[in-house]
């Protein structure tokens, strides 16, 4: 068998109708199979498991190679090849659409609060992220849940410079993050508390160390702690006022006063000793006084919990430690969205990430509102709604209006109102998405549609008429040569039954 | 025939004037919306009382709206009233320890039963823990029957009547029956006067001024706020709506259709007459069907594809516009029966399956859209629609094996039949994917996902193209395309039904549902029967008489 000649076998393979069927139909069972592990376990673990892997794109790849070798197997084209090289041309436009959008676009989110400025768009991927001062930064983009890092199965990262690399050394798929204080020879005091109402428990820590430490909101009620010069100046002291709040007030001798705040007014207010619990004003809400720590350090404390069956509630953690020339760092867990500081023999301090890569759009954007309209007399959302001002250096300032079935379209941008989370102030979170492969999808879609109705419907039309004028004609020749022996008409043409190619 | 119209004609046609028709048309805001007091007091007897089959919606043999103001007037007499409220699930009857003998109880008795708080109050639990908790069927049965309760005590209080529209602000909360009896101002006064007068009427049973009452109530409720208030004729088209039941006419106007196109090809000469009939009878149901589905997004504001319920009954009309259309251009009447076959089973299906809830509530964010709304949802549905007609079709191909394996010519006429809607199925439903993939682009972002509902139309498609291929290379013949046609509705199933009722994943969440897993399990299982069965019997055939070349048949079309 000649080299010419197999050529030709896989070239008349690839471009059969039985691989076509082929194809499509293990195509439909894993994206059948797809769907129902999607529900199983999760939107981001099918898109890593199934859709974003190279396997799934040889399936379409060979889809595309089929089509394009049938397509070709029939050139030169022939009129009623019109249809058919239509849809097949369209379907391969979709592909090549869909191949630059992912690699030339984006796909990411921004929130924002009301207010606030940003140009900074997270995307959805996961990374390990480090910046040290005065060094570029080394983001890597990693996928950990595949191949998670193991005690023995270092995953090693180089930064750029050479000298410093990022390892990877543990993984754990759920964690459960506690902020905690442990006792310290100098530092802040630091305040353990329980609240305890009928409905749920739930215990926090208050520290001095910072304004963001030192208050904790929980929907019904504030706890808060701040120092006084004295047992009197305690006593003195104004109770809190604009909402339900309890306010420990800690004087130097180490006695804890408490002061507690109603939206109606003043409430009770007294001493009250580690271990002791305070009634408030609310539903029968406890607040318990569970460790008092007159100086503390703050620390985290990371525990594997149950990994929940859905993807998108898992918070990983991973175990990193840097190595430089002249030493390693400690290892340090970092959950999924934190960061922590390793210190590196010789080098100082570097901060080490497990986060979304962030990327910077061209202009600036600022939450001028946002708006959640209900359905009247209901709790149900009738529109989201966010009003933003760009400030582009290009193109200046502009303001627009965003919400749900009508995104922002700008310099290539998308934005669209995906979500926002309730609170004071609001915070609006968008989508933002960057397809340039989009003209060629629209185009190849219109080209699908119409080939295929070219083929079901217009191709057996021209037939029709096509054989209508041959049998008038035959007629007419038959009426002129009266004497000659007449002849079968002409068959007509099935109409979708020839295939469309097919001849 | 005619006894069975009568029957189940809706009484107003053929009864005297009603005494409560002022009440029924009264403005109320409920679930998001303001609708009329008939469609209120229907949709909670509903949720009350179960769903009754054929909408025969009545409470302890009272009407909705005769019960619910009976509620308002005498709540003490209700609260006692044994066997008011049903419980249906019986795994929540168990959950919750309610007495097992029985499945009805009384609203008293429900709140005081401890299991059923016990059951309550740990699915509070898993809420409070985290909002977004997916509750199993059972939590989400206690949830709903703690949402009923609470109604009905919305009822007995008349806190939840919510029938005094805010005077200033036209998106504000309503006031219900009982704020009236916070201030003393003077419009408010009397309308507690009328409020008190009519609930007197009703609670001595003077239904004669009943009536008087109520339309004196909704007119001085009418004038507290005239430019928002909704107009009259915008509510008493939707009680005629709710009286008339379109759909319910248009089903046994397709159930008879259907009878007389079937006797027609049946009978040996033809049966001019009764196929004329039939297909004028279908032409009349179809009529009344989308006379139906017009009043109904009158009312409603959007295009009647928005839940299970409207997508079954626009499925349906559907089913009945492809063969109509195919009747004008082959005149077989095969599709107008197969289509009356598709007909009444959808709409009985959606007048009495528990889970096909035909009330008009508003729309999330999302599908506010009625232009994108329109071209992808309604063009997606209509591909299932002649998906459907092809399995009807395909049912008849292979049923044609079974009672008339002789029938080659018929069975290749059908089988060409098949193909048409099969055809007309792919390119709609390719069109409505891709049409789906420009509303995610513009909206969404991005094109494609893989979405779970996307994925799987996208599966189904990809089904029934595999099928017109391998229709070309003769790896199916009449046969394979007939059970190809049956299998591939079980794959439109799994994208219409089973991504929403059974995966529950993905962006398409807002028609997401649980139930009804007996109906399409038993008929996903009957269908495979029904294709094991025809396999069987073709094998005995073919053994018998090799069937001759699959080319030829298809031409010999008329």
């Amino acid at each position: 068998m000649g080299p010419r000649s197999l050529f030709d076998r896989l070239y008349d393979g690839l471009a059969s109708l039985r691989l076509a069927v082929v194809v499509m139909c293990s195509l439909g069972l894993t994206c059948l199979l797809a769907t129902i592990y999607e529900s199983k376990n999760g939107t981001a673990a099918v898109q890593r498991e199934v859709y974003q892997t190279g396997w799934f794109a040889g399936i379409l790849a060979l889809l595309g190679v089929n089509i394009f070798c049938a397509m070709m197997k029939r050139y030169p084209w022939k009129p009623h090849h019109t249809g058919f090289v239509m849809a097949h041309i369209g379907i391969l436009t979709l592909l090549v659409g869909s191949l630059v959008s992912l690699h030339f676009g984006m796909d990411g989110n921004m929130a924002l609060y009301e207010g606030e400025t940003g140009d900074r768009v997270s995307l959805l991927h996961k990374s390990l992220q480090v910046t040290m001062p005065g060094r570029a930064p080394g983001v890597f983009p990693v996928t950990l849940e595949k191949s998670p890092p193991r005690p023995g199965h270092e995953r090693r990262f180089a930064l750029p410079g050479g000298d410093l690399t990022l390892v990877a050394e543990d993984f754990l798929p759920h964690v459960e993050v506690k902020e905690e204080y442990a006792a310290s020879a100098d530092g802040p005091p630091a305040l353990h508390f329980l609240l305890d109402n009928p409905f749920a428990k739930q215990d926090g820590w208050l520290s001095l160390e910072g304004p963001a430490t030192s208050r904790a909101s929980f929907g019904p009620a504030t706890v808060s702690l701040r120092p006084v010069a004295s047992e009197a100046e305690a006593r003195a002291a104004a109770p809190p006022s604009g909402g339900n709040e309890v306010a420990f007030l800690l004087a130097p001798s180490g006695v804890l006063s408490y002061a507690i705040g109603t939206r109606e007014g003043p409430g009770p207010r007294g001493t009250v000793k580690e271990g002791e619990a305070v009634e408030t004003p609310w539903m029968g809400m406890k607040v318990v006084v569970q460790k008092l720590l007159p100086h503390a350090e703050h620390h985290h404390a990371i525990a594997p919990a149950p990994v929940p069956a859905r993807d998108e509630r898992q918070q990983p953690a991973v175990k990193v430690h840097l190595e430089g020339p002249a030493g390693r760092s400690p290892s340090e867990w970092v959950p999924w969205t934190e960061s922590r500081v390793l210190a590196v023999a010789g080098l100082g301090p570097a901060r080490v990430g497990y986060r979304a890569p962030e990327v910077t759009v061209p202009f600036k954007m600022t939450l001028l509102d946002f708006n959640s309209d209900k359905y009247p007399g209901s709790s149900m959302a009738a529109t989201y709604e966010s009003w933003v001002r760009l400030d582009d250096p290009e193109r200046g300032v502009s303001e627009h209006h965003i919400s749900m079935n009508h995104p922002l379209h700008y310099r290539g941008y998308i934005f669209f109102q995906s979500s926002f989370v309730e609170g004071e102030p609001m915070m609006s979170i968008f989508s933002v998405a960057r397809s340039p492969g989009l003209p060629l999808v629209y185009v190849g879609t219109t080209l699908i549609a119409c080939g295929v109705i070219w083929m079901f419907y217009l191709k057996p039309y021209l037939a029709r008429r096509q054989a209508a004028r041959a049998l008038l004609a035959h007629r007419e020749r038959e009426s002129r040569h009266e004497a000659a022996p007449s002849r079968a008409v002409p068959p007509r043409p099935g109409p979708a039954e020839t295939a469309p190619g097919g001849a | 025939m005619l006894s069975l119209l009568v029957l189940v004609l809706p009484k107003p046609l053929l009864a005297a004037p009603d005494p409560l028709e002022p009440l029924r048309s009264l403005a109320i805001q409920d679930g998001g919306r303001v609708k009329p007091f008939d469609t209120y007091a229907r949709e909670i007897a509903r949720r009350v009382a179960g769903a009754k089959p054929f909408g025969f919606q009545r409470v302890l043999g009272l009407d909705p709206v005769d019960w619910v103001l009976s509620m308002m007037a005498d709540p003490d007499r209700w609260r006692h009233e044994p066997g008011l409220i049903r419980v249906t699930h019986v795994g929540l009857r168990q959950a919750a320890h309610l007495p097992a003998e029985k499945d009805r109880y009384s609203w008293d008795e429900l709140t005081r039963d401890p299991g059923l708080a016990a059951a309550m109050e740990k699915v509070h639990d898993k809420v409070r823990q985290d909002r977004e908790a997916k509750l199993d069927p059972i939590e989400s049965e206690v949830s709903s029957l703690e949402d009923t309760l609470g109604i009905l005590d919305g009822i007995f209080t008349m806190s939840g009547v919510r029938v005094v529209p805010h005077p200033t602000d036209p998106r504000g909360t309503w006031f219900s029956l009982h704020d009236l009896d916070e201030t003393d101002a003077a419009p408010i006064v009397t309308i507690r006067t009328l409020r008190d007068a009519l609930l007197r009427f009703a609670k001595d049973g003077d239904r004669e001024h009943v009536g008087p009452a109520a339309s004196a109530l909704a007119k001085r409720l009418a004038s507290m706020a005239p430019d928002t208030y909704p107009s009259a004729a915008a509510l008493q088209r939707e009680v005629r709506y709710n009286i008339l039941k379109p759909f319910r006419l248009a089903w046994l106007l397709y159930l008879m259709g259907f009878l007389s196109l079937l006797a027609s090809l049946g009978l040996r000469g033809g049966g001019t007459v009764l196929g004329r009939l039939g297909i004028a009878m279908n032409v009349g149901a179809f009529a009344l069907h989308a006379y139906g589905m017009a009043i109904r997004s009158m009312i409603s504001g959007h295009p009647p594809v928005t839940n299970m319920y409207e997508s079954v009954i626009w499925v349906a009309w559907g089913a009945m516009l492809f063969a109509l259309i195919f009747e004008a251009v082959y005149r077989v009447r095969y599709f107008a029966a197969c289509a009356g076959a598709v007909c009444v089973v959808s709409l009985i299906l959606a007048d009495s399956v528990p889970i096909l809830n035909g009330s008009i509530d508003p729309l999330v964010p999302v599908l506010r859209d009625n232009m994108w709304l329109t071209i992808h949802v309604l063009t997606i549905t209509l591909s299932y629609a002649a998906f459907f007609l092809a399995m009807a079709i395909a049912h008849v191909c292979l049923g044609l094996y079974f009672f008339a394996p002789t029938r080659r010519d018929l069975l290749s006429r059908m089988s060409l039949f098949l193909y048409r809607c099969l055809q007309v199925g792919v390119l709609l439903g390719a069109a409505g994917t891709l049409l789906g993939g420009w509303w995610a682009s513009y909206s969404w972002g991005r094109f494609w996902g893989w979405d779970a509902k996307e994925t799987s139309i996208f599966v189904a498609l990809l089904f029934y193209l595999a099928i017109l291929h391998g229709r070309m290379v003769g790896l199916l013949r009449d046969f394979g395309t007939a059970v190809a046609g049956v299998l591939g509705f079980l794959g439109v199933l799994w994208a219409w039904y089973g991504v929403n009722f059974v995966l529950g994943v993905g962006l398409h969440s807002y028609g997401f549902g649980s139930g009804g897993y007996t109906y399409v399990g038993s008929f996903v299982a009957f269908e495979l029967l029904v294709v094991g069965a025809a396999g069987l019997r073709h094998k005995a055939l073919h053994r018998k008489s090799p069937t001759p070349a699959p080319a030829a048949s298809l031409q010999t079309v008329p």
